[in-house]
């Protein structure tokens, strides 16, 4: 007789799974009468974008991650952490819905589940038909028209524009070209090209990139270093933060340490930029590249 | 039977060859410039020329550490598989690199001084750790061979699952062990190939002067310790020795998994027999497999803007190359003895203890359902929800406790059809493979631009896992769905799947954190549609196994006793491979392939005393929801609002039951 009993028992507790289902229909209506205008962002480049328009956002995305790679502007105390960014927490923002959260392409898989909660907008500088600089203007004045900030936006983006000319008169001279790269570790760097900010200020200054190969849809390609040593005539330009140990590793590297640039002194630290940021990571990037191509400032000056 | 393959000499000549003509491939297309100045560039070169410094400095180590990394796992992969007298021993088997890895990745990220010392050092102390902890897991069943190999597949996945957490929380951080972790050989000094080249020589001499009791391990077990031969010191001298070496290859050149499984199988198969033949040949095999793997991907890399990391293209083209392989493979005379298998404890009244078990079940659903993170302005505290909550209940948590309960009574139910089945206690559904076929499936979805409806992801699933199985199918009708073949053939297919994951993760994709998640197995896109499809399925699949209880039973007997009792052996192991599919299927689509809880539950059960196979099932179907819905609950709360996937945490609470099981044994 008992031989039944247990897969009674397994199915019970499915059906008490089940019967859970009949709350479907109760589904949630919360966030009728909130303040309007709270955005929640999981995209660091519309954060930062919401941010220089001088809107505070409801919450956003993996915060203390933001503050070492994007850095600024810096996010307001006042905004909630939203977990990480492909996997904004549901029950965090049910529980007082935003009126909209702005997503990336790269982080939404499923957003009519999501549509139930608030609405959601993807915003994205990527993912789009344009060229980055264009996309990015696209999506500054996107966001600048859901939040009511179109003067601010104006403003921002007239800024941009300026802080690109002044490069380009800066820049008038440099005549080097330039590799501009990020290490991954000891032997491997992202090299940037065409598709992302670096490509912009390549393209509206004289500076010349000195990478020509293959980029991915960021605008990067992983490398082994020697084939920096491709052209032997050209700078190089570190973003940092170094990833942990490679300083040291790199003294013992005898590629690097042959480099003609390491040698000769051609290569220069810039401070932490987001390279597929918004304009105001474009600025910040501008003014650290004329920093270290003008003639002036010592080359190995800034090393992490 | 193969015509040619009396000696390997054959296939070596031509892998000999090969890495010629691509060798001088390279240095036409790479260094034409240096025409003529090739031999002085190796030598002497000039220091003012970058272009010999490159030559001198990165292709010449490279070639060397190539051939000294494939020798060096081969011949840890044949000391492992002649101590471990198992043709699916490798050094990956016994966690030695999960164990490295995940030692280079927390001195990363918690005590960089640490990795000034030589982060070589730190991998083998990792390497070494797991190591003794397989070795602690298995010393009271005198290092028996499958019970190091569970212990070591045990270590491992743990490892690999602490591992995944740390990156999922520190992609920016640690993408360079990503690098790393793929294999990619770039060097930039001599200094790995003087590491390799002493700690080779080191391991040889000492292999030499083991050769002839190690040789001795051919007989039977008990005829070889009537011969005077202590049994636990000399496979603890055998596996120390091929775990050193791995560690020294893993801390230098990172994870090159497959030649350590493939380089002494080839060797066997070409027709090395005795044991000096076997290292050797190994040993060369391993050299000029990855010689040429590495020579091969050096001409692809102009071409991309990703890094092919030479590790993972290894295993991503050796997986082909070990289905060719396995129905020449003699498996079948190197199963355990009996003295080796599992005896465990029987539970004189298992209905209580099932009744037990669903009573915690439910429990456990109810209070995943209720305890949570409340909102109070700006602050996050746990509380109770109350009636109010009703709608955040239903919508965001009934969801995910649902689909982790199906998810993890589904991947319980197959792991016990394939436990049982097989009569191997090393089965999961992911070591059969088709986990990881619907995984490969939906990463190339991720992959291909191409703008598809939402649902193509279940389709591209499906698919993948159809393709697995007819692979299965494909290469193991001709023996009758032996068990060892059938694990082998998954195993094959499972490396591909971690050569992908590789490539992606090496590649710096900002959408690798997102396919980490997918692979941890979260539960965060169960919709209530999606749940209730699931929870349908589940239930229907169950209902369709329980009545499967006389096949159980008497399968584990052995193919000739199921005969002689009635049952046709092929068409059930048929019907119980398509069931186990449907079940991983249905279970990796919601919530990834990483199917811990398929190896865990029935083992679990076992070890609870839940030895019928009416009581195996049900008993391992609760606790892979129990531990399952445990899981999902810890991930979403645990450092919220930031939440873990609830196979990784599975992973980790299963784990630790497991191996205090083990040492109980």
């Amino acid at each position: 007789m008992s031989r039944a009993r247990p897969s009674t028992v397994l199915s019970t507790i499915v059906l008490i799974l089940m019967s859970g289902l009949a709350f479907v229909s109760m589904g949630a209506q919360a966030g009728d009468d909130s303040p309007s205008g709270r955005i929640a962002a999981s995209n660091w480049t519309v954060a930062e974008t919401l941010v220089a328009l001088g809107v505070e956002p409801y919450a956003v995305s993996d915060i203390p991650n933001y503050d070492e790679w994007v850095k600024s502007p810096a996010i307001p105390e006042s905004t909630l952490d939203m977990g990480l960014r492909n996997e904004p927490n549901l029950e965090l923002l049910a529980q007082n819905p935003p009126d909209l959260l702005m997503t990336s392409a790269l982080f939404s898989r499923d957003n009519a589940r999501l549509e139930r909660l608030m609405p959601v907008k993807v915003i994205d500088n990527f993912y789009t038909d344009q060229p980055y600089y264009e996309a990015t203007l696209a999506m500054t004045r996107e966001i600048a028209n859901v939040t009511g900030r179109q003067s601010q936006a104006e403003a921002l983006i007239a800024e941009t524009n300026q802080v690109l000319e002044q490069a380009a008169h800066d820049l008038e001279d440099a005549a080097t070209p330039l590799y501009i790269v990020q290490f991954s570790d000891a032997q491997h760097v992202r090299v940037f090209g065409q598709g992302n900010m670096i490509g912009t200020l390549f393209s509206r200054t004289a500076l010349t990139n000195a990478w020509t190969g293959p980029t991915n849809a960021w605008g990067y390609a992983s490398i082994p270093i020697d084939r920096l040593a491709e052209h032997p005539e050209a700078r190089i330009v570190i973003i940092k933060p170094y990833p942990r140990g490679v300083g040291d590793e790199l003294d013992n590297n005898q590629i690097w340490q042959h480099l003609p640039a390491v040698r000769e002194g051609r290569v220069s630290y810039i401070d932490p930029v987001w390279p597929y940021g918004g304009l105001i990571s474009l600025q910040r990037l501008a003014r650290s590249l004329v920093a270290v191509s003008t003639p002036g400032p010592a080359a190995m000056e800034g090393r992490p | 039977m193969m015509l040619r393959a009396k000696t390997p000499v054959w296939f070596a000549a031509c892998l000999a060859l090969l890495a010629l003509i691509l060798g001088y491939a390279t240095l036409e297309t790479q260094f034409a410039d240096l025409s003529g100045h090739w031999w002085q560039a190796i030598v002497a070169p000039d220091d003012e020329q970058i272009r010999q410094i490159v030559m001198h400095y990165t292709f010449v180590p490279r070639l060397l550490v190539a051939m000294l990394g494939g020798a060096a796992l081969a011949l840890a992969g044949c000391l492992m598989q002649q101590v471990l007298r198992n043709p699916l021993a490798s050094p990956a088997t016994l966690g030695v690199t999960s164990g490295a890895q995940l030692a280079l990745v927390i001195a990363t990220l918690w005590a960089p001084s640490w990795m000034l010392a030589g982060k070589e050092w730190i991998a083998l102390l990792g390497g070494i750790v797991a190591t003794l902890l397989v070795f602690a897991l298995s010393w009271k069943r005198r290092l028996a061979p499958m019970v190091v190999v569970l212990s070591g597949m045990v270590v491992s996945l743990y490892f690999s699952a602490i591992n995944s957490a740390l990156l999922l929380f520190h992609q920016e951080s640690l993408s360079g062990l990503f690098i790393w972790g793929s294999g990619a050989l770039s060097q930039d000094n001599w200094d790995d190939t003087r590491f390799l080249i002493l700690r080779l020589a080191i391991v040889v001499v000492l292999a030499l002067l083991l050769l002839r009791p190690l040789s001795l391990l051919d007989l039977e077990e008990d005829g070889a310790r009537s011969l005077g031969i202590s049994l636990r010191k000399l496979r603890f001298a055998g596996l120390g020795l091929g775990v050193f070496m791995t560690a020294c290859v893993v801390s230098a050149i990172g994870l090159i998994g497959f030649i350590g499984l493939a380089a002494p199988a080839i060797a066997r198969l070409s027709g090395a027999r005795t044991l000096p033949q076997r290292l050797v040949w190994s040993m060369i095999v391993g050299a000029l497999l990855l010689l040429v793997t590495d020579l091969a991907v050096q001409q692809l890399a102009p071409f991309t803007a990703s890094l092919l990391p030479t590790g993972a293209m290894t295993a991503a083209l050796g997986a082909p190359l070990l289905l060719w392989l396995l129905p020449r493979l003699k498996v079948g005379g190197t199963r355990p003895t009996p003295s080796t298998g599992l005896t465990l404890p029987r539970e004189a009244r298992p209905q209580r203890r099932l009744w037990i078990l669903a009573g915690l079940t439910i429990v456990a659903c109810v209070l995943a359902l209720v305890v949570g993170f409340r909102l109070d302005a700006h602050a996050k505290v746990p509380s109770l929800a109350g009636l109010d909550d009703l709608a955040l209940i239903a919508d965001w948590r009934l969801p995910r406790v649902a689909t982790a309960a199906a998810a993890g009574l589904m991947l319980a139910l197959a792991g016990t059809l394939l436990q049982r089945m097989t009569g191997n206690p090393m089965a999961s559904p992911e070591v059969l493979g088709i986990s990881a076929g619907v995984a490969i499936g939906v990463i190339a979805l991720m992959l291909l631009p191409l703008g598809i409806a939402p649902l193509s992801g279940s389709v591209m699933g499906f698919s993948g896992a159809v393709v697995a199985l007819l692979v299965l199918i494909v290469c193991n009708r001709r023996s009758g769905f032996a068990p060892e073949r059938l694990l082998l053939t998954g195993i094959a297919i499972s490396s591909l799947l971690d050569a992908m994951r590789a490539i992606v993760l090496a590649s710096e994709d900002p959408r690798a954190q997102q396919l980490l998640s997918w692979l941890g197995g979260s539960t965060y896109y169960a919709s209530l549609t999606s749940t209730a499809w699931i929870v349908v399925i589940a239930l229907v699949l169950t209902l369709l196994t329980l009545p499967l209880q006389r096949w159980l039973t008497l399968l584990p007997l052995g193919a000739p006793t199921a005969k002689a009792l009635g049952v046709d052996v092929d068409r059930s192991r048929l019907l119980l491979l398509a069931l186990v599919a449907l079940l991983t299927v249905a279970a990796t689509l919601v919530i990834g392939p990483l199917s811990f809880i398929g190896l865990m539950a029935p083992h679990m059960a076992r070890l609870m005393g839940f030895h019928g196979a009416r009581h195996q099932l049900i008993g391992a179907g609760l606790l892979g929801m129990l531990v399952m819905v445990t899981a999902d609950w810890l991930g979403r709360n645990l450092f919220f609002p930031y939440q873990l996937p609830a196979g990784l945490i599975a992973a980790l609470i299963g784990g630790v039951y497991f191996m205090w099981g083990l040492r109980r044994l």
